[in-house]
């Protein structure tokens, strides 16, 4: 198993981490989403993945479910987007990228992660070059979280890929 | 207690401070640097009780600042030897090994409770035989 990123196991490492990132340190309760609600994401929290593979890790919300999040972080009220929020959220992205390499066991060595970016207002999320994209989406206080990772197609790079 | 906090993140540095509150320590003062090249011009091992540090940071990241702080306590005659507590994303063998290595004395993994900062910090402080506060 270590050194094998599956899509199975990717799902699993995001999961176990946004569930335990939400309820250790935000005191949130959150649950996978089972109705594949499309949503409109106006804030995204972005970290780089480079090395062994290449490719992002994104925490994406709605304005006002990073407000929460901020809000619980800081045990202070937001209800708009402000640098803290956006430092909540890029914070937040921070955890869950490393939380998911953690979780990858070896197979994490991998790869190597930059400081989180945070994207606001109207935005899709749009990878170059071949990969695969997991995503899962989960449900806190009615609002939708989005935590998708891109990983590059190794043999884009003339290696193996993640199956 | 003085304790500096170093992290890029303003969230975490917020988040650590509110941790220390929350977990019953009374009396602590924070000073903060945003990296370890910052911290460095902060670090006074006299003036400085403990330290907690992100272990990437721009410019200096946590581990090359926790060399250059026993570095500057080898160097100095009489200097108290500062616990540095390593707060990061990352968990796993291999990276405490590394952490051992650089003279670090504690790990934190985020996410983390207060009480989980209270245990860490009280852990390292008896290690380095030092009193945190009584309860």
């Amino acid at each position: 198993m270590t050194g094998e990123i599956t899509v199975e196991r990717m799902k699993r490492a995001i999961t176990c981490s946004i569930e335990n990132i939400f309820r250790t340190m935000l005191n949130m309760e959150i649950v996978p989403a089972d109705d594949g609600r499309a949503t409109v994401f106006m804030i995204s929290g972005i970290v780089g993945i480079s090395g062994g593979v290449n490719g992002y890790v994104a925490v994406r919300s709605s304005s006002r479910l990073a407000a929460r999040i901020a809000s619980a972080m800081f045990a202070s009220e937001y209800d708009n987007i402000t640098t803290e929020v956006k430092d909540a959220i890029g914070e937040i992205t921070n955890m869950v990228a490393g939380n998911i390499k953690s979780h990858l066991d070896g197979a994490g060595d991998l790869f190597n992660l930059s400081p989180p970016s945070v994207v606001v207002g109207n935005h899709e999320l749009y990878a170059g070059g071949r990969g695969i994209v997991i995503g899962e989406t989960f449900i806190v206080h009615d609002d939708t979280l989005g935590v998708e990772v891109f990983l590059q197609l190794l043999e884009q790079r003339g290696e193996g890929g993640p199956s | 207690m003085k304790v500096l906090i170093v992290d890029d993140s303003m969230a975490m540095r917020m988040i650590i401070r509110r941790s220390f509150c929350q977990a019953g320590f009374e009396g602590v003062e924070f000073l903060e640097a945003p990296n370890g090249a910052a911290a460095l011009g902060l670090f006074d091992p006299h003036a400085v009780d403990l330290v907690l540090s992100d272990w990437n940071m721009p410019e200096m990241d946590g581990i090359t600042f926790a060399k250059e702080v026993r570095k500057k306590n080898r160097e100095t005659a009489g200097s108290r030897r500062i616990p540095i507590i390593m707060v990061t994303s990352e968990g796993g063998e291999k990276k405490r090994n590394e952490l051992l290595y650089a003279g670090v004395d504690g790990y934190l993994c985020k996410p983390f409770t207060p009480q989980m900062l209270e245990s860490e910090v009280n852990n390292v402080l008896k290690k380095t035989e030092a009193t945190v506060h009584d309860r």
